[in-house]
C-alpha cells in the first residue's frame, strides 16, 4: 500500500534535475510528475536545424537561440513546469541559468502526429504565462502546416498561409515559409 | 492570415457533431481540431466498465452514468470541446441532448501510456472549467491505484490504493477501489 502511494510522491525540481542528470532520456517536469520525450526522426530535426540555422543569422545581438537540449522553466503560482521546446529564443541577460531559461521570447515546437494535442493545448496554456513570449509557433513535420500564436493576437491561432512568411514580433526577425521546410518534401 | 489554409485546418463544431454522429469512428474537438480516439488494452476497458457497473447500480434519478461513447461539451469564452471520458456522470434532468451532456459532476479517466499526459493536462484544465464538475478522477490500468481531485479541496490529489474505500461525494457512492480491479491481473499477482 505504502509502497503504490508512494509512487505517486511529486518529484521536487531538484529531484528532477538530479534524475534528468542519471538518466540519458530528455524528461519534461509537469508539477511534480515527469514525461519522457520520445526521439525524434530526421525530418523533426531538419525542420529545427533549418529553423535554428537561419534564425542565428537575423538575431538581435544580445539574444541566443538553443536547440532541444535546454530547457525551459515557467512557474505558475501553484505549479512548476520544464519544458525542453524544440528551438527557443532568449534575449535577457540575466535570464543565465545553466540548464534553463525563464524569460524565452519565442518558441517553436516542431510537431509530430504524436506530439501536436500536447503541443497545442497543454504547451499552448502553460508557454502563454511566460510574461517575455511574444510568439509561439508550432511548425508541422508531416505536413506543411505552421500555426501561430502572438501575444498581441491574444493568442489567437494563427494558420500561416501557403504563401506567406514568418514575422516574428519578439525579435524583429522574418523568416521564410521556404526556409523552415528546406530540403524537406512532402 | 489565409483564409484557405484555416479552412484547411479548422472544422466548425457544427460539421464535427455531423461527421461523427454518422462515423464509425470516435473523435475528440477541441476548438477547431478533431483528433482520433485510439482503441484501448483490455485491462482499460476492464477498469472503465467495473466502475461504470458500480456506479450504475448504485446511482438513482436522474444521475445517468455514461461510459466511454457519449460525449461530454466543455464551454468556456471562446472555446468550445468535446470529449468522451471513459466515464462520467451527469445529474441533471435538463442536460438530455442527444448525443451530448453539458453538466457532469463527475468524471473518471482510465489511463494509457498514449493519453496520460493529455488527461492530467489538458482534459483536467478544460473540465474544471465546467462549472458542475465535482471531482476528476484518475484511475491506473497497470496497479490498483485511483487518484481523486475534487473541486471542494481546490483540486488537490488524493490517492486510494488496494482496500481503501473512496467516496465519490458527487454521487454519493463509497466503494472499496480493489473493486474497479475485479477480473484484471497483474504480473505475479493474481487479483
Amino acid at each position: 500500500m505504502s509502497e503504490l502511494a508512494a509512487t505517486f510522491a511529486p518529484m521536487s525540481p531538484q529531484e528532477y534535475f538530479a534524475f534528468e542528470e542519471a538518466t540519458p532520456l530528455k524528461h519534461e517536469y509537469l508539477d511534480g510528475l515527469v514525461y519522457a520525450m520520445v526521439g525524434a526522426t530526421t525530418r523533426h530535426n531538419k525542420i529545427a536545424v533549418n529553423i535554428v540555422t537561419r534564425l542565428n543569422l537575423r538575431l538581435p545581438r544580445g539574444c541566443d537561440v538553443f536547440v532541444s537540449d535546454v530547457k525551459v522553466r515557467i512557474r505558475l503560482a501553484a505549479a512548476e513546469f520544464y519544458y525542453y521546446p524544440d528551438v527557443l529564443v532568449s534575449c535577457s541577460e540575466t535570464d543565465r541559468h545553466p540548464l534553463y531559461r525563464e524569460q524565452p521570447v519565442v518558441i517553436f515546437e516542431v510537431a509530430s502526429p504524436s506530439t501536436l494535442r500536447v503541443d497545442r493545448g497543454e504547451k499552448l496554456a502553460n508557454y502563454r504565462q511566460i510574461s517575455s513570449l511574444t510568439d509561439y509557433v508550432i511548425v508541422g513535420q508531416d505536413a506543411p502546416e505552421i500555426e501561430v500564436y502572438r501575444r498581441r493576437n491574444d493568442w489567437a491561432r494563427e494558420m500561416l498561409g501557403a504563401e506567406e512568411d514568418l514575422a516574428l514580433d519578439g525579435i524583429g526577425a522574418t523568416l521564410k515559409r521556404s526556409d523552415i521546410y528546406a530540403g524537406v518534401t512532402f | 492570415m489565409s483564409l484557405a489554409a484555416r479552412k484547411h485546418t479548422l472544422i466548425s463544431a457544427a460539421d464535427y457533431l455531423a461527421a461523427e454522429n454518422d462515423g464509425a469512428w470516435r473523435h475528440e474537438f477541441v476548438n477547431g481540431v478533431v483528433y482520433a480516439m485510439a482503441g484501448a488494452s483490455d485491462r482499460h476497458n476492464l477498469a472503465r466498465g467495473n466502475l461504470a457497473g458500480l456506479l450504475r447500480a448504485e446511482a438513482q434519478e436522474p444521475w445517468q452514468v455514461f461510459d466511454a461513447e457519449m460525449k461530454v461539451r466543455i464551454r468556456s469564452n471562446a472555446e468550445e470541446r468535446y470529449y468522451y471520458p471513459d466515464v462520467f456522470v451527469t445529474c441533471d434532468s435538463a442536460d438530455r441532448e442527444r448525443y451530448s451532456r453539458d453538466h457532469p459532476v463527475l468524471i473518471v479517466e482510465v489511463l494509457s501510456p498514449t493519453t496520460e499526459r493529455i488527461d492530467r493536462t489538458e482534459k483536467f484544465a478544460a473540465y474544471r472549467g465546467s462549472p458542475t464538475l465535482i471531482e476528476y478522477g484518475l484511475l491506473s490500468q497497470d496497479s490498483v491505484e485511483l487518484e481523486l481531485f475534487r473541486r471542494r479541496t481546490e483540486w488537490a490529489r488524493e490517492i486510494f490504493v488496494e482496500d481503501n474505500v473512496v467516496t465519490f461525494e458527487s454521487v454519493g457512492i463509497s466503494l472499496n477501489v480493489s473493486r474497479l480491479y475485479r477480473g484484471i491481473q497483474f504480473e505475479g499477482r493474481p487479483q
